[in-house]
């Protein structure tokens, strides 16, 4: 803590929009709000599985300025084949408009980098809902870029907006602290991908907050893609507020870091509004996975679903919060919720509470969770076939996960991801096919 | 039963399952090319037979030997089994949610055709060997395309596993009350298939509790599983008897 109040004290006048009196107050307000309130402790009910003190103790440095080697063949590896998208790219925190194709987007489209953003006193200000959550405090004092999309209304982006962050193996631990601001006009349709990535074992703390405000009837899909490194730190916060009708479909998919923290915090403020979400979380090692989900409906007419799946190996651990509230008045809500775990070793463990609290009496809500292993019957169903040990529980594993991925829109990306997890299921067995004759 | 090799050699096989013995001293032998039918009361045992003979775990065999073509199968893992040749039509086959059918048949045959040292097959020629046998059993294509039997009648549940047992070739098929829960039609269907895969090179052990599905497939021998042990043998007349008369005089003769 004592840390990051001395690096603010640092930084407080080079941070973007530092000459801005309005962005200024904003992050001492909230530096303000971080050091009164303290990182939350495992007797915080929404961090009881999750402890941040390890935080506390390690000091990570806030990225400035860098100067890296990357080009534009060193991305390759983290684009999505066959899939054409607006692309922004982000190194250790940093936009990088050299690797970066948002010019000549079509009308009515504004993507912008957010330092220059702050800079620029032009600018409509910034959604800023920070709440009782210290993370998203720590966020604002910070934030040192990210990306600032806007559509108009009826504008419908047909290429996905890609979002890359990479974070790269630097001498000694720091943090990066993306934010991403999206608004959407009424009858417009985005599609969004955050791709939190790593170039080697970076020792990074990402902090990251996604805003978004879907507008009247407008269509987002998003997605909140993190493959960070081992040993790495992911905490992010994603609001969604959602005007009238609109539908906001997100895909979550932890793969990566030491510790990872995900919160979506979703709004369904009017009438015919729907939400969907779907996540995938895999835990190795000793790897602590964390989503935490909460649905306000506060409006009649409004939908939710939400549908996590966790695949724990090792000395993994993985926890799922969601919680669903129907406030008083919100008649005709159809809320669903489901976790299932798949626990594949003994030491693994899945801590799942999904939570309905509901103050309103016309409302259709089902909720469950499941911790298990594998199919035994079904195992010997496979190998009874001749299909080997190794290759069956990893069919059967890929089997579990591809229920969240084969969810996803946007092909390339699903594909992309299906053969990633194929190679996470078996180190010896081939699954170059596993889709061809689908 | 003009080569009188054996396929299969049951030894005084006992059987426990959670610790209670279920098979007493068990001798059957198969030959090449030979329909064995095994017929008996509920709680007889006869699922145990087809679960200690695929591998399936938690059958632990306390005495006697298996042996398939002079081999020991109690060295062989379920799918080292199913490479050497034996086959298990289940008589509940799972359902299994995400895994393609055709998929899944095609890992197990090209496991099978490595292990056997023949070359893999690609989709193609996959396609073309499915396209051929799913007309046995007159399966819809469709059902290839879903996950393994999610969602499938317990009729289509059953022909499923006789095409894959088409596809697989093997040289010992275990068919575990494949006839049970089917319809009239239904079992036609399943029996033509079974019959079109007889063969001198194959061999088949079919456990029932119907005489009904012999009158479709006609077995060389009929077997009575009572207590754990075979009580009785006979031809295919046996069957009719026992449809006429049960068990208990089999019972009582054998006591």
């Amino acid at each position: 803590m004592e840390n990051w109040l001395q690096q603010f004290a640092e930084h407080r006048e080079r941070l973007p929009g530092a000459q801005q009196p309005q962005i200024r107050a904003l992050r001492e307000e909230s530096i303000q709000r971080v050091a009164d309130a303290g990182l939350p402790t495992l007797r915080d009910e929404d961090w009881r599985y999750t402890s941040l003190q390890p935080l506390g103790r390690r000091e990570f440095k806030l990225s400035e300025a860098v100067s890296p080697s990357l080009e534009a063949a060193d991305l390759e590896a983290f684009r999505f084949p066959e899939l054409d998208t607006w692309q922004m790219v982000f190194v250790d925190g940093q936009f990088m408009p050299g690797l970066s194709k948002i010019e000549d987007l079509p009308d009515g489209v504004i993507v912008h980098d957010l330092a220059s953003w702050l800079v620029d006193e032009n600018r409509e200000a910034l959604m800023l809902r920070n709440e009782a959550n210290v993370l998203a405090s720590l966020n604002t004092a910070f934030m040192v870029d990210g990306a600032v999309i806007r559509t108009r209304e009826n504008v419908i982006v047909e290429k996905p907006l890609h979002l890359i962050f990479i974070t790269t193996a630097r001498e000694g631990s720091f943090m990066v602290v993306p934010r991403i601001d999206l608004r959407t006009g009424a009858n417009s349709e985005i599609r969004v991908v955050e791709n939190f990535v790593a170039m080697g074992a970076a020792q990074s703390l990402t902090n990251t907050l996604t805003n978004i405000v879907a507008g009247e009837n407008s269509r987002i899909e998003y997605y909140h893609l993190q493959e960070e490194s081992k040993e790495a730190w992911h905490l992010a916060n994603i609001f969604v507020d959602q005007k009238q009708d609109s539908r906001v479909i997100g895909h979550s998919v932890s793969l990566g870091a030491a510790l990872a923290r995900v919160d979506f915090h979703i709004n369904l403020d009017a009438a015919g509004g729907e939400n969907i979400l779907n996540g995938l979380y895999m835990g190795k090692d000793r790897q602590h996975t964390d989503h935490h989900i909460l649905i306000e409906h506060l409006s009649p007419h409004t939908r939710s679903e939400q549908r996590f799946k966790g695949i724990m190996d090792g000395a993994s651990r993985g926890v799922f919060n969601g919680k669903v509230v129907v406030h008083e008045g919100a008649q005709k809500i159809e809320a669903v919720q489901s976790n299932r775990n798949l626990l594949l070793s003994d030491q693994a463990e899945v801590d799942t509470k999904p939570e309905l609290e509901i103050y309103a009496d016309d409302v259709k809500c089902a909720h469950g969770a499941t911790v298990g292993q594998l199919n035994e019957d079904e195992l010997f169903y496979l190998r009874s076939r001749g299909i080997g040990e190794e290759k069956a529980r990893a069919l059967l594993t890929w089997a579990f996960a591809d229920d969240v991925i084969s969810r996803m829109a946007l092909d390339p990306i699903r594909q992309t991801l299906e053969k990633k997890l194929a190679g996470e299921f078996s180190r010896t067995e081939q699954f170059d096919d596993i889709r061809d004759l689908v | 039963m003009e080569n009188r090799q054996p396929m299969l050699e049951i030894n005084n096989l006992h059987v426990t399952v959670d610790g209670k013995e279920i098979l007493k001293g068990l001798d059957l032998i198969v030959n090449k090319g030979e329909i064995h039918a095994i017929m008996g009361p509920n709680g007889s045992g006869k699922s145990t037979l087809a679960y200690v003979l695929s591998g399936k775990e938690g059958y632990e065999v306390t005495a006697g030997n298996l042996l398939f073509e002079g081999k020991d199968l109690l060295e062989f893992s379920p799918e080292e089994r199913a490479r050497e040749g034996i086959f298990l039509a289940f008589q509940y086959p799972v359902e299994i949610p995400g895994v393609n059918n055709a998929y899944m048949l095609k890992a197990a045959l090209n496991a099978q055709r490595k292990h056997r040292g023949l070359e893999e097959l690609d989709a193609m020629e996959f396609m073309a060997l499915v396209k051929e046998k799913v007309k046995l059993v007159q399966l819809k294509d469709d059902l290839l395309q879903r996950s393994v039997n999610e969602g499938f009648s317990g009729g289509e549940k059953k022909r499923n596993e006789i095409f894959q047992m088409a596809v697989l070739e093997p040289k010992l098929a275990i068919l575990d009350e494949t006839d049970s829960g089917l319809d009239i039609d239904a079992l036609k269907i399943v029996a033509e298939g079974v019959n079109a895969l007889r063969s001198p090179e194959r061999s088949m052990i079919m456990i029932t509790h119907y005489q009904r599905l012999l009158n479709y497939i006609e077995p060389d021998f009929v077997h009575v599983l009572a207590d754990g042990r075979i009580i009785k043998s006979g031809g295919k007349d046996l069957a009719l008897e026992l449809e006429k008369r049960g068990y208990d005089w089999v019972r009582e003769e054998a006591a």
